[in-house]
């Protein structure tokens, strides 16, 4: 068995790139309302990015989220947050205890799955529902408040949808001189891993909530839901039949609201779908358009042809990093 | 209704709250068939929504081509229409079985196309409102300047080159030649 280290070819690198742009956006948002401190979140969010640069490489790509959101999940910028700010919309994020929010914020803002979230917090699967359920807004009866946590939701992703292009680009911009930057990075890179996982289970501990607790807050939200879904649909359905036969032209009633069937030539397409339409006619009346699926392939051919060299395979004319050689001929033995 | 109601409870409960899907695919409405080629847009009109939006973000890339280039595609085009059928087939076999980032490389002409592989890291992944000025910058370049900028998109790391590539871009064009043997020395 040869050990050769992962060649860094530039499909890689694009692919990485793409990774990060793809990810970078919900991952500030959830840094940030973490953090309730947008210089930290981004301070923290560079780091990671430069963190998991590094070892990209080394793992298969399907790794790449869950161990990128670990990297970030586990900072102590993001589990340990100092008092920070939040905007009046979100207000209810700063009153949470930092790990309930933070499951919270992966999974509305971060859209992760059960999967890889509960490994970026390090809990097992009832640990994690049971840091929703925790995090999950409640009514002034004290039970759990499904609109105000749609809200909620919805003030999140607004977030990550409205972030601003100049935000993103910042994260791209090369870190300040390095020596400025140490100082720092030893202060917010988070403790070793083993060590903050032990002291963050120590203070769960005593305000830990009974295990049973969550499952049966989601039990009774359902129940609730359903019923009140039941008995509207049994009174609007009372509703209608004891209503008079509909007009002509109506199909049915819903409260204020009278539902009628659109006449079939009223349906026309949008505007838009006009212009695509005459801009595809243009396209469509060009004397070039039947060479156009295969332009690539044409101006392929045009420039001879040319097939791209295996950037996977070691080549002896491109020097190796000395390091790299010495492994190899030291996994060979 | 029963299903407007049933939706309605989902969305209502905390653990179904999904993220909002990333994108939505909504079809497009076929074009109207009073078109000039009918059998174009007969063929069109066959095609399913993400093929037609392939065909027009084709039609643009063709659109930005200089006509030099385009000339050289036509001329690629004819020849290739009169090989045999075998033959075809085994070039669109050779084409096809490449990496889709080299083949979307061609859509920027004979010229770009052969450089793209190199430059992809750089320009791979340009923001939107980057992409005129990079295509009219990378179409001034000589075959000497392109090679130079090839190796500096292959030193620089992911995390930089956005600010490179902005650098590069605000680089007046008599300053170039500096500019890329400087970069590429690094």
């Amino acid at each position: 068995m040869t050990a050769v280290p992962a060649p860094v070819s530039s499909t890689a690198a694009g692919a990485l790139s793409a990774f990060l742009r793809g990810v970078e956006r919900r991952a500030l948002v959830v840094a940030e309302l973490q953090c309730g401190d947008p210089a930290r979140a981004e301070q923290t969010l560079v780091a990671v990015m430069r963190a998991f640069a590094a070892v990209a490489s080394d793992l298969p790509m399907a790794q790449w989220p869950s161990r990128f959101w670990t990297l970030l999940g586990q900072r102590q910028a993001l589990r340990e947050p100092a008092t920070g700010q939040w905007p009046p919309s979100l207000a209810g994020l700063g009153e949470m205890a930092p790990l309930p929010r933070l499951a919270l914020l992966l999974r509305v803002g971060g859209s992760l799955d059960e999967g890889i979230a509960t490994r970026v917090l390090d809990v097992d699967e009832e640990g994690y529902q049971r840091l929703l359920a925790t995090a999950c807004p409640r009514d002034a009866d004290g039970q759990p408040d499904a609109a105000a946590w749609r809200a909620l939701a919805e003030q999140v992703q607004l977030r990550v949808r409205d972030l601003p292009a100049k935000r993103l680009q910042q994260l791209q911009q090369p870190s300040a001189p390095a020596a400025n930057n140490q100082a720092p990075a030893s202060s917010w890179r988070a403790p070793p891993r083993d060590e903050r996982a032990s002291t963050s289970s120590k203070r769960r501990r005593p305000n830990a909530k009974p295990r049973w607790r969550g499952p049966v807050i989601l039990l009774i939200t359902v129940a609730v839901l359903l019923l009140a879904a039941l008995g509207w649909r049994h009174w609007q359905g009372r509703a209608l039949t004891a209503d008079g036969p509909l007009p002509e032209g109506v199909v049915a009633e819903a409260g204020p609201v009278t539902v009628e069937a659109l006449p079939a030539s009223d349906v026309r397409p949008a505007a838009g779908s006009d212009a695509q339409a005459s801009e595809d006619a243009a396209m469509l009346a060009d004397r070039d358009y039947p060479l156009l699926a295969e332009a690539d392939m044409h101006a392929w051919s045009a420039a001879g042809g040319p097939l791209p060299v295996d950037e996977s395979q070691p080549k002896p004319t491109r020097p190796e990093p000395v390091g790299a050689a010495l492994e190899t001929s030291a996994a060979d033995e | 209704m029963n299903k407007l109601v049933f939706a309605g409870l989902l969305l209502a409960l905390p653990l179904s709250l999904a993220a909002a899907p990333q994108s939505l695919n909504v079809p497009l409405p076929a074009p109207s068939a009073a078109s000039p080629a009918p059998s174009a847009a007969a063929a069109f009109a066959q095609l399913d929504p993400a093929q037609q939006r392939q065909r027009r973000s084709d039609y643009a890339a063709w659109r930005a081509l200089p006509e030099g280039e385009r000339e050289r595609i036509r001329q690629a085009a004819a020849r290739f229409a009169a090989l045999p059928a075998d033959q075809q087939q085994r070039l669109r076999v050779q084409f096809q079985a490449q990496d889709q980032a080299f083949r979307e490389g061609w859509r920027l002409g004979p010229q770009l196309g052969a450089e793209f592989p190199k430059l992809h890291g750089l320009f791979g992944f340009v923001p939107p409102q980057q992409r005129d000025a990079v295509l009219t910058v990378l179409r001034q370049l000589s075959p000497s300047q392109l090679a130079q900028l090839a190796l500096v998109a292959q030193r620089t790391p992911p995390q930089e080159r956005d600010s490179v590539r902005s650098a590069f871009l605000a680089v007046p064009a008599a300053e170039r030649d500096t500019w890329l043997k400087r970069q590429a020395g690094q």
